[in-house]
């Protein structure tokens, strides 16, 4: 066993969102790696990714999970890129493929958490560009296939929600960078994604912003995050207000109510429904000693 | 050619060996993290000093260093690490955010002026928190080869409130690296302040006289 070795997870949530639409492609993982002895790239983790239906549209915000598509019309489209998809996983064992019309049974077979993927598996997802769909989710090659035939300019987005152990509370980090791959400076951040309403008081939230970077605790490299110690009155505020019988309800209701307060703050717009059932998988044990021990005090 | 030293542009960056210095980092750090490692040939009582650093200006990496070094952002650091520290031994930024502005500005001003009477004006408040006993001590240790950094709450007392010493603390993170009865010559040991503490010391006592400016206890851990 190497020494300094325990598993940290997060969820890591990438968006794609073409500068010309307000459409996106969210890619929702929840990584678990090991911590590393040398050289992170190089860590061997298992992956549990999720295929979730995002739609970035504010009409579909509120919908729930494969209402109101329009499949015939991606139909062609969705062909396409699906027969693209195999040939690049053709390569390895075991492939599910989703069908396109077939977005019930994705709901019934509970995506959240329940595909497990070992390093050299790869799921075939569905891929809707540009449409103003449900578009989901899925694999670095996947990804990477979708950034290389973009043709838009386009802003890919990273989110990792991970743990603070100091703090006790979930931590928003975040990256944003160009298809050029420059990583956005802070006054572009600022201007991408946080929404109109919300800058002037992130801006002056804190002691400096209430966003900064800081070594992401995993990862160890440059990250965006929100600073965590305005989060915790915040949550204490909002959870006095809201009474709760069983520990899961409180839970999520934590967890929905953390993501929808901070991620709206940098635009992490998915539906509550969804980023709360997957950020709850990640952080819900951790969170749950967490909360347990303020809410004795 | 026009070289930017403060703001948003700020170029300059360090690095030693071309491994870029992390410059929210104490130096004293820097230097245990990257200067005894390095020489590990040397053993123990190798020295780097004077320590070789190379200045650049520009090409900053922006993919493996925070930006914007200037003082503003020296002080923003310094205050958070301040802040996660009281956080960590009151479950509460209260006392720190309820500092009056003179008190924090006395607090950064001391650091920064190199004034030891001003600096520990103020921080000995912190430091030694009103005499109640720490809910968890602010430590970070430190393994080689960029790994990340271990941070977790370490409670300064066990189950029958005794004092933990640093053997205690450091066999909970990394048991494999110090066992709590030692089976044969030590594998590793912890260095702070380019010295290595016995490991028999109080952790609480460690924390309250051993730590930096930041009010950590920043252990790198070397292999022997």
């Amino acid at each position: 066993q190497r020494p300094g070795q325990r598993p940290r997870g997060y969820l890591a949530l990438t968006e794609i969102r073409p500068l010309s639409s307000n459409d996106a492609l969210v890619f929702f993982g929840r990584q678990e790696q090991e911590t590393p002895w040398t050289n992170l790239d190089n860590t061997v983790g298992s992956n549990h990714f999720s295929a979730i239906p995002i739609d970035r549209s504010p009409a579909a915000t509120a919908a729930t999970v494969g209402a109101d598509v329009d499949v015939d019309a991606a139909q062609s489209s969705e062909e396409a890129l699906l027969d693209e998809l195999d040939e690049i996983n053709e390569d390895f064992e075991d492939i599910e493929a989703i069908e396109a019309a077939d977005l019930s049974t994705l709901e019934a077979s509970n995506p959240l958490c329940s595909l497990h993927i070992e390093e050299e598996l790869l799921l075939t997802a569905k891929m809707l560009t540009c449409s103003p769909l449900c578009s989901f989710a899925l694999i670095p090659s996947a990804l990477k296939w979708v950034k290389d035939t973009m043709e838009d300019d386009y802003l890919s987005v990273t989110y990792h929600i991970v743990y603070s152990p100091s703090f006790q509370v979930p931590v928003l980090y975040f990256n944003a960078c160009r298809s050029n791959g420059l990583i956005l400076p802070l006054e572009q951040i600022y201007e991408s994604l946080v929404p109109n309403d919300w800058r002037t008081g992130v801006r002056n939230a804190g002691l400096s912003g209430g966003i900064s970077q800081q070594d992401h605790p995993v990862l160890n490299v440059p990250f965006f995050y929100l600073h965590p110690c305005e989060t915790v009155p915040l949550m204490e505020t909002v959870q006095s207000g809201q009474n709760f019988d069983e520990s899961g309800s409180f839970l999520e209701s934590y967890i929905m109510t953390w993501i929808s307060l901070t991620g709206q703050a940098v635009g992490l717009a998915v539906s509550t429904q969804a980023a709360s059932e997957a950020a709850l998988a990640t952080v819900k044990a951790k969170v749950a000693e967490g909360v347990e021990n303020q809410s004795q005090d | 050619m026009a070289l930017n030293f403060i703001g948003d542009d700020a170029e300059i960056w360090y690095d030693y060996e071309g491994t870029p210095l992390k410059w929210h980092y104490p130096i004293g750090l820097l230097y245990d993290i990257h200067g005894l490692q390095a020489s590990s040939g040397r053993g123990l009582n190798g020295s780097l000093l004077p320590w070789k650093i190379t200045v650049h200006f520009q090409n900053f990496p922006g993919d493996k260093l925070i930006k914007s070094q200037a003082v503003d952002s020296c002080q923003d650091y310094f205050m958070s690490m301040i802040k996660e520290a009281d956080y960590l031994r009151n479950g509460s930024t209260k006392k720190v955010m309820n500092m009056s502005k003179s008190d924090q500005t006395q607090l950064w001003d001391g650091l920064s002026s190199n004034n030891y009477d001003r600096f520990w004006g103020m921080n000995h408040k912190l430091m030694l928190n009103d005499g109640v006993m720490a809910r968890n001590l602010p430590i970070r240790i430190y393994l080689p080869e960029n790994c990340p950094v271990i941070q977790e709450p370490v409670s300064p007392v066990d189950e029958s409130k005794q004092p933990r010493t640093l053997r205690q603390i450091l066999n909970a993170s990394l048991p494999d690296l110090f066992p709590l009865v030692e089976t044969g010559p030590p594998v590793a040991a912890a260095m702070i302040h380019g010295i290595i503490p016995c490991l028999d010391t109080s952790a609480i006592w460690a924390s309250q006289n051993m730590s930096y400016p930041d009010n950590f206890l920043h252990l790198v851990i070397i292999f022997l």
